[in-house]
């Protein structure tokens, strides 16, 4: 086991990119789940969602 | 073990970048998700939100919400780019002395830091040239 730590532990440095991109793409994703849920709140109550909300949704 | 992380201490350097990473994304959500239930409260009460809490949601979540570098004018974020270019350069022309002199008797390793290095201060050139960035 030592032995091919000592080989590949250069692996963890884009393994760990990987699991940080993937942890960042999930984020992403809840905030944009967010920013839906809370357009639909406002659909809900018969007003319009603030321009900076909807254009959050390009970028988010 | 003790053997182990004689030789492999380092590691935690870079690696503990990379959990401060993870750890600021999930704090900015936090505080992105927080703005967002303040407004959805302002929204079923059928109140008008603040402009400011308005103008919050401008900031991109995975960013630090009182910095505004990153959706500032487009100069700054040429600046920072730089900034990544010359960091990462510098970092790599240490990373390749280190290698070539085998210091420490780990030249092979120092030389792999230094391509990766290298290949972060091209990349951050490139992107400062084209003046495209990865969004995540």
């Amino acid at each position: 086991m030592l032995d091919l730590f000592h080989s590949f532990w250069w692996l963890l440095f884009p393994l760990s990119w990987v699991a940080v991109a993937g942890w960042n793409a999930w984020l992403a994703h809840k905030a944009r789940r967010d920013a839906m849920d809370l357009i639909q709140t406002y659909v809900r109550s018969g007003r319009d969602a603030p321009p900076e909300l909807l254009a959050r949704l390009n970028r988010a | 073990m003790e053997d182990l992380f004689r030789s492999y201490w380092w590691l935690i350097f870079p690696l503990s970048w990379f959990v401060y990473g993870g750890f600021q994304s999930w704090l900015s959500y936090r505080a992105n998700r927080d703005t967002l239930e303040l407004l959805k409260s302002y929204a079923a009460s059928g109140r008008e939100p603040p402009p400011e809490l308005v103008a919050r949601l401008n900031k991109r979540w995975n960013y630090d919400l009182d910095d505004d570098r990153y959706d500032g004018p487009r100069r700054h974020r040429r600046e920072r780019g730089w900034y990544h270019v010359v960091l990462f350069g510098v970092l790599c022309l240490g990373f390749t002395y280190a290698a070539t002199s085998d210091l420490y008797e780990a030249g092979p390793a120092f030389l792999i830091v230094a391509f990766v290095m290298g290949a972060l201060s091209l990349a951050s050139l490139v992107s400062v040239l084209t003046g495209r960035g990865p969004k995540v």
